[in-house]
């Protein structure tokens, strides 16, 4: 006898089984587009990003995205684990994995669950457990941000290394390319008596 | 768990076990414990000094992990199976439980070794076979098979152990064994049995030509170390000197190289390596060896690069002169000035006795060159003293060395003494600028890591003091807050500030007073540090791992903590310790102040994130990912990075310049050829594929979704299916090889129930389709015969991967001739390899080359601005054909026939015909007469064609203010301010381009009515929408879809400024649409006429008009319809117009049947200028190969009046076509992906505007203000600045 709390509650888990969170995407990445990168391995119903209210805007996004049936959310991770998934362009994968409850904004309330608030005076026992919850919360956060830092820092390093090695080759490439375009490589080719200089 | 002091605790009698172990030495590298010397039995000792590995792994039952330096080992084969074990630095033995994975290869041999002697010494009279049967049936796990080839490794263990063991030497085997002193042999039948399948599909298709080519690669360069002259892993300088150098002592040890003394890590760090000749500019000469300045930016240079290409020595002009004795002094100066402009080939490149040039060809003119002068001789010159071997009757030394250098001999020559050690020249030869201080420097850098080694010294792998530092700290810390439950918890109190490294053994000593210490008092400091060592290393890993949950195990232990407070002692040291530890770390906060994290905490985490990374390698991923038969496993990539280098590419190019320059000046061929073999050419082409290939996801970054899968229409799919049911027959079953998303089977199984067939179907992919109809998600290339139906039922095939060259093509058609099917239907590029050359025996039934042309693919996945899905046409489209099996083909024909699809084929007449009236088209009377009939929507156009009269005067007064506006335009655009000039110019050539084009299209539009159901949407579109513009004459091409407009307004809607302006413009603007057509139509003759003679440059404003006018053509049409309203237009046309053209014309190349003119630096590859004919021939070409193309090409690549290029002869064009097209470079093969169908990959522009044209492209915004379009122009995408991909597809637009 599911008490209709509960079989929204259910309905609501469903849901979750059949949506997958992706992470590790580009902040340039809009609904239509995952939609439509998501949309080859099933049906999308509904894309929603889980918004990033305090990082910087750069962090990478996460989003959760609600396939039709549970199969096809299997099917979206296992194949975007498996293989190296760019979603808008960029050079890097994105990571799938299973929704979790916890991830959804709407959820509903899990049924006989309530949440009590009180006051807590500096002499009641459990004053101490909650300053100390607090600290930790903080020291959370902070370490949260520092280990943020660094990862940005490090992905500038990274992407800096990479352009400079896209940047060179591309600069051997180019000079290459003209070579070939002004027509000098030919014609010594034909000077030589190349018979099958590949080019024009 | 008290794991800090497990190693302190740990008993010595009692042995460790490791688990996943695995040896490294001191690079990393891992090596096989048999290297370490063997321990026989406990009487005699090792001496373990001088050798030393790591055993990595874990110990005690998988939970702590190991880092120790191991001296020896020993094996044990009393028990059931042979035990191994290794000493440790301090003495104590540790089994061996079961490698590593990836280790275990690795000593498989010895494994098996260690099995056959046991096996033997408890069977000496066992026989050979069984021996084997025994150890495969004990060794089992491993994916070989034990074979005497493994023994053969171990020989010198096995005769030990059989002089150590009398049961051992009675072995018949172990004897037979001995005596044979047997070679590796190869055995054919494990081999195949095992391989079969892999080998298989690798060498037979993958590996064909292009493999090849690449393995050749860079042999005309250097291959040896310029310290040694030896071959090896090198590691090749990025700059101008083409040297290349043993890194590391280990890669030259072989010949004694000095080697540039780095270590693994620091070579692994390099991205570019140069050399410090070629970072300082400072090389030296080759005759006196001095240093020079080698930079002539300022003209300072002292000694000078020999032009040849792959030639990297330098030389002193005097020392030159001096060298070649020349008679007369002006000669010399003349020489010197030769040298100075850098365009001198050293005497390298004479034969020094016949003075005639090298011919790699020929074996007998091949070259002899000696390494330590410019001095060489041809092989059949080359002196009797300098030989390639020693002739110990004369004092003849070895000079000459075969096979080191590519198609060449290396040689030292006779003025430089071989050194009897090293047996090569002392190696005094390479100077390096700015070595003096530089020595000193590392000097001094050695002797402080000594002394940081000689400090902990078992402290294996110190990278970095504080790396050291950190994980101490680290261990610390965690060991505090993360294990607070340990049993010493009172030491932890002890530890409240963390101290410095040393400090630590100290500490210990204070908190550990154990029993150890006092047994081995004289040891126990190293033994302490040791131990220690291995406890931080634990912590650490351990740390990591915890890493990941410990907020929620911290968060886990506090909620319990508050929930079920009784449960908590007060004894226990939890909640004080991790408040203790909180208030460390955030002691100095007040609340709302930004939280910052001590440096304590900051260590840990630190440390954490370098464990992460460290366990993130090119190996873990490439176990992660599996690999699909669709990727290729040789990647071009490394190579790409290492060996292509600079300096090399510089050197090349300079040199084909300088050859060519010296044969256009009356030089003779040997002499250019001295500066750069023709092998060089072909070298650049190479190269340039491989960067491309590599480049390719830059170059077409913002495409780059989704695999990069192709799939084909469903509109084409049901065109197909329409053709092909014929052909089935009930019971068939229909396979699609790489179904996509299964639209195929779906529309196949409708159709065929329609017409009452049953039939069975099969689909594959690598991904999961989007409908399931009877999918299963399988490698194609592993699907096995025993899943399908007979070959006589099959039906099978469909649109595969295409793959560089269609390789992948080729393969999945060879896997599914495996099955023998009775009909293979392909979409399959051109090149792919015929089925009926061959083995197998199929016949062409009916082949479609234009039936995919146009708008027939869609690239799943990806979105352009407007969202919608981003369609994909190919330049060249792939043919549509219908293969039978030999014992089918008389009755598919039969159908065929009846069903005329026959007509359709191959170079039918349809195509020739199309070929005429494109000639017709340009003649210029024909083209009006043949017009006139072929169009359908005459009357319209003959309203049309009375306004054109009028209305050109009026459009030549208004010419100059449209070219204004086409600047103004420009100047929006903000990416072409440089092009100004160029964009008119390309307007007015374009007109060429344009005014065929427009013919071209209607007389098209004629033709599309014969196949209206099948051809596009564009015939549909006149359908619909000619009758309702009645009063509107439009093209039925040119009524493009509705989201043209879409996205002409969503461009324009960000320019709205300009409005107004264009509320002016609209309404004459739809007039001149009319007469502007009507005049391309009505009057070829002015048109054409124009277009052969040089009158087009006078003409230039009104061609500007026409290519504007033909923008409007677009845009009037849906707003004619009522949709939009038209404002949007005009200020979005000017702004946004190269991006319109981009994305518009990818897109709607043929649906939209429109083109618009290029966008203005339009890399132009095959420009086509002045003259009819060119163009007329290219169309001809184009039109031979695609339906679109003849409007396609005149338009893009039409009328570019670019006086620099030469026009490419029309049958050439085919070749670049295949090379730069429609092949455009796979990246990274890791994508399942075709390529082929890309729209052109970015031509290049000789004047170095290499706008990368990104076809297809998402379409973009117009650019925001601060956008600026680099020349090197990638994908116009916005440049966002996100350092995860930075800057997107655009990387190198930075």
């Amino acid at each position: 006898m599911a008490t209709p709390e509960e079989a929204a509650y259910d309905k609501f888990l469903e849901r979750v089984r059949r949506t997958v969170y992706i992470d590790e995407l580009t902040p340039l990445a809009t609904t239509p587009v995952i939609e439509s990168a998501f949309n080859q391995f099933g049906t999308v119903k509904k894309v929603s990003f889980i918004p990033n209210f305090l990082g910087p805007k750069e962090l990478p996004m996460s989003v959760l995205v609600e396939m039709e049936t549970e199969d096809m959310a299997q099917a979206v991770i296992s194949t975007v684990s498996q293989l190296p998934f760019m979603v808008a362009g960029m050079p890097r994968p994105v990571r799938a994995s299973a929704a979790e409850p916890n991830m959804f904004v709407d959820r509903p309330k899990k049924p006989g669950r309530t949440i009590r608030f009180r006051w807590i005076e500096p002499n009641d026992p459990d004053f101490d457990k909650a300053r100390r919850m607090k600290r930790l919360a903080r020291k959370h956060t902070a370490e949260n941000s520092f280990m943020l830092k660094k990862q940005l820092e490090e992905a500038e390093k990274l992407s800096k290394q990479q352009s400079e090695t896209a940047l060179t080759h591309h600069k051997k490439f180019e000079m290459m390319d003209k070579l070939l375009n002004d027509g000098v490589a030919q014609k010594l080719a034909d000077r030589y008596s190349m018979k099958c200089f590949p080019y024009r | 768990m008290a794991f800090v002091d497990d190693d302190e605790e740990e008993d010595f009698s009692v042995p460790q076990s490791a688990s996943n172990y695995y040896f490294e030495d001191d690079d990393k590298e891992p090596v096989s414990f048999a290297r370490l010397p063997i321990q026989w039995s406990g009487k005699d000792k090792v001496d373990g000094s001088g050798l030393g590995f790591y055993l990595r792994g874990r110990s005690d039952n998988g939970l702590l992990p190991l880092h120790k330096l191991v001296k020896a080992w020993r094996f044990d084969l009393s028990n059931f199976r042979p035990e191994v074990s290794v000493l440790t630095k301090d003495n104590i033995w540790i089994k061996l439980e079961e490698p590593r994975k990836s280790y275990g290869e690795l000593i498989r041999t010895v494994l098996v070794t260690l099995h056959s002697i046991q096996f033997l010494r408890r069977n000496p009279q066992a026989s050979e076979k069984s021996l084997w049967e025994k150890l495969t049936k004990s060794l089992r796990s491993y994916d070989v098979k034990p074979s005497q080839n493994d023994l053969v490794d171990h020989i010198d263990l096995i005769a030990e152990a059989a002089k150590r063991d009398v049961n051992l030497a009675k072995s018949k085997v172990i004897l037979a064994f001995l005596t044979k002193k047997p070679t590796k042999r190869r055995l054919p039948d494990d081999d195949i049995a095992k391989d079969d399948f892999i080998v298989g599909d690798e060498d037979t298709y993958v590996a064909s030509d292009e493999d090849e080519l690449d393995d050749e690669d860079d042999d005309f360069f250097e291959s040896v170390c310029a310290i040694c002259d030896n071959g090896g892993e090198l590691l090749c300088c990025e700059g101008s000197c083409l040297r290349s150098f043993h890194a590391t002592k280990k890669d030259g040890e072989d010949s004694l190289c000095d080697s540039l003394g780095l270590n693994k890590m620091q070579v692994e760090a390099i991205q570019k390596y140069f050399c410090p000749n070629c970072e300082h500019k400072i090389h030296q000469c080759f005759i006196c060896k001095n240093l020079g300045s080698s930079d002539n930016s300022t003209g300072a240079a002292e000694v000078f690069q020999c032009v040849s290409a792959t030639c990297g020595y330098f030389y002193h002009p005097r020392c030159v002169t001096r060298r070649l004795r020349l008679g007369n002094k002006e000669e010399s100066e003349a020489l010197e000035r030769q040298i100075i402009a850098g365009e001198y080939t050293c005497p390298l490149h004479k034969c020094s006795v016949c003075e005639n040039g090298e011919v790699k060809t020929d074996s007998n003119l091949q070259f002899a060159v000696c390494r330590r002068c410019p001095k060489s001789y041809h092989r059949k010159c080359l002196p009797r003293e300098i030989s390639f071997e020693d002739i110990e009757d004369e004092d003849i030394f070895t000079r000459a060395w075969d096979g080191l250098l590519h198609n060449r001999v290396l040689i030292y020559c006779q003025e430089h003494e071989i050194d009897v050690d090293l047996l090569t020249p002392l190696r005094d030869h390479v100077k390096f600028p700015f070595t003096e201080e530089k020595k000193v420097f590392m000097k001094e850098q050695r002797r402080i890591l000594e002394s940081h080694v000689g400090r902990d010294k078992a402290r294996p792998k110190v990278k970095d003091p504080a790396l050291q530092d950190t994980c101490g700290k680290a261990s610390d810390k965690s060991f505090r807050s993360s294990f607070p439950s340990s049993k010493d918890g009172f030491s932890t109190k002890k530890h409240g500030l963390v101290s410095s490294v040393p400090d630590h053994s100290r500490k210990r000593k204070d908190i550990d007073p154990s029993i150890k210490h006092k047994m081995v008092p004289q040891k126990s400091q190293k033994m302490m540090e040791n131990s220690r060592e291995a406890g931080k290393n634990k912590l650490g890993v351990k740390e990591a791992r915890e890493a990941g949950k410990s907020k929620v195990s911290l968060g886990e232990r506090l909620f319990n903590y508050i929930q079920e407070p009784n449960l908590v002692k007060p004894g226990r040291v939890i909640p004080f310790d991790s408040k203790h530890n909180k208030t460390d770390s955030i002691a100095s906060k007040e609340p709302g102040s930004e939280p910052t994290l001590d440096n304590d905490s900051q260590r840990r985490l630190l440390a954490v994130m370098k464990k992460a990374t460290e366990e993130i390698t090119m190996g873990t991923m490439l176990k992660k990912f599996k690999v699909q038969s669709t990727m290729n496993t040789n990647s071009t990539r490394n190579v790409v990075d290492k060996t292509i280098t600079m300096g090399k590419v510089e050197g090349s190019v300079q040199a084909i310049r300088t050859a060519l320059k010296k044969l256009e000046e009356g030089g003779n061929i040997e002499d250019a050829k001295a500066v750069c073999e023709p092998e060089v050419l072909s070298q650049i082409l190479k190269w340039k594929d491989k960067l491309k290939v590599y480049l390719a996801p830059f170059l077409h970054g913002a495409r780059y979704t989704s695999f990069g899968r192709h799939f084909t229409n469903p509109e084409k799919l049901q065109q197909i299916v329409d053709r092909l049911h014929w052909y089935a027959e009930d019971g068939d079953m229909i396979v699609d090889f790489c179904c996509g998303s299964n639209d195929f089977s779906c529309l196949m199984n409708t159709k065929l129930e329609e017409t009452g067939k049953k039939c069975l179907y099969k689909n594959y992919d690598l991904f999961q389709a989007k409908n399931n109809f009877n999918f299963e998600r399988k490698d194609w290339m592993t699907v096995s015969k025993d899943e399908l139906e007979p070959g006589s039922k099959l039906i099978m095939g469909l649109n595969p991967p295409f793959g560089v060259n269609a390789s992948l093509a080729n393969k999945f058609i060879t896997k599914a001739l495996e099955f023998r099917p009775k009909i293979l239907i392909l979409i399959v590029p051109p090149e792919t390899e015929r089925l009926d050359k061959k083995k197998s025996s199929y016949v062409l039934i009916w082949e479609d080359k234009t039936f995919l042309s146009g708008n027939s693919f869609y690239l799943p996945g990806s979105v352009n601005e407007e969202d919608k899905q981003l369609e994909d046409w190919n330049i060249v489209p792939p043919p549509l054909s219908l293969w039978s099996r030999s014992d089918f083909a008389a009755k598919h024909k039969k159908i065929a026939e009846k069903h005329c699809h026959l007509s359709r084929d191959v170079g039918s007449s349809k195509l020739k015909i199309v070929e005429e009236e494109a000639k017709a088209s340009l003649h210029p009377l024909g083209a009006s007469d043949g017009m006139c009939d072929d169009i359908p929507m005459e009357k319209d156009e003959l309203e049309v064609a009375e306004c054109v009269h009028k209305i050109l005067l009026s459009e030549k007064i208004e010419t100059p203010e449209a070219v204004a506006r086409v600047h103004q335009s420009d100047h929006l655009s903000q990416r072409s301010q440089l092009k100004r000039e160029e964009k008119t110019k390309d307007h007015s050539g374009r007109k060429l381009g344009k005014s065929v084009d427009s013919n071209s299209v209607d007389w098209k539009s004629n033709d599309m009515e014969e196949d209206r159901g099948e051809v596009t949407r564009a015939p549909e579109s006149i359908k619909v929408k000619v009758p309702e513009m009645t009063s509107d004459w439009q093209s039925p091409v040119r009524s493009s879809p509705d989201d043209i407009y879409d996205v002409c307004t969503s461009i324009s809607n960000t320019t709205p400024q300009r409005s107004r302006e264009s509320v002016e413009a609209s309404l004459p603007a739809i007039t001149r649409t009319k007469s502007n057509l009507g005049k391309n139509i009505r009057e070829p003759d002015c048109k054409v006429q124009g277009s052969g003679k040089p009158e087009v440059t006078q003409n230039r404003p009104s061609s500007v008009r026409t290519s504007r006018e033909d923008i409007y053509t677009v845009r009037p049409s849906p707003e004619n319809t009522g949709q939009k309203p038209f404002e949007a237009f005009e200020p979005s046309y000017g702004a946004s117009l190269s991006h319109f053209d981009d994305g518009l014309a990818a897109r709607y190349g043929f649906g939209g049947g429109y083109r618009m003119p290029d966008p203005p630096f339009l890399p132009d590859q095959f420009p086509l200028r002045n003259g009819p004919n060119e163009m007329f021939d290219f169309r001809g070409y184009s039109d031979l190969d695609r339906g679109v193309g003849q409007r396609e090409y005149p338009q893009q690549y039409g009328g570019h009046l670019d006086p620099m290029l030469a026009p490419p002869p029309p049958n050439l064009m085919d070749n670049a076509f295949q090379l730069q097209q429609r092949y455009a470079p796979h990246f990274d093969q890791m994508n399942y992906q075709r390529m082929s169908s890309f729209p052109p990959p970015p031509p290049m522009q000789p004047s170095g505007h290499n706008l990368f044209n990104p076809h297809g492209f998402p379409l973009q915004p117009p650019p925001p203000s601060d956008f600026e379009m680099s020349p090197r122009g990638f994908a116009p995408g916005p440049n966002p600045n996100y350092p995860y991909m930075s800057r997107s597809g655009g990387w190198i637009n930075d």
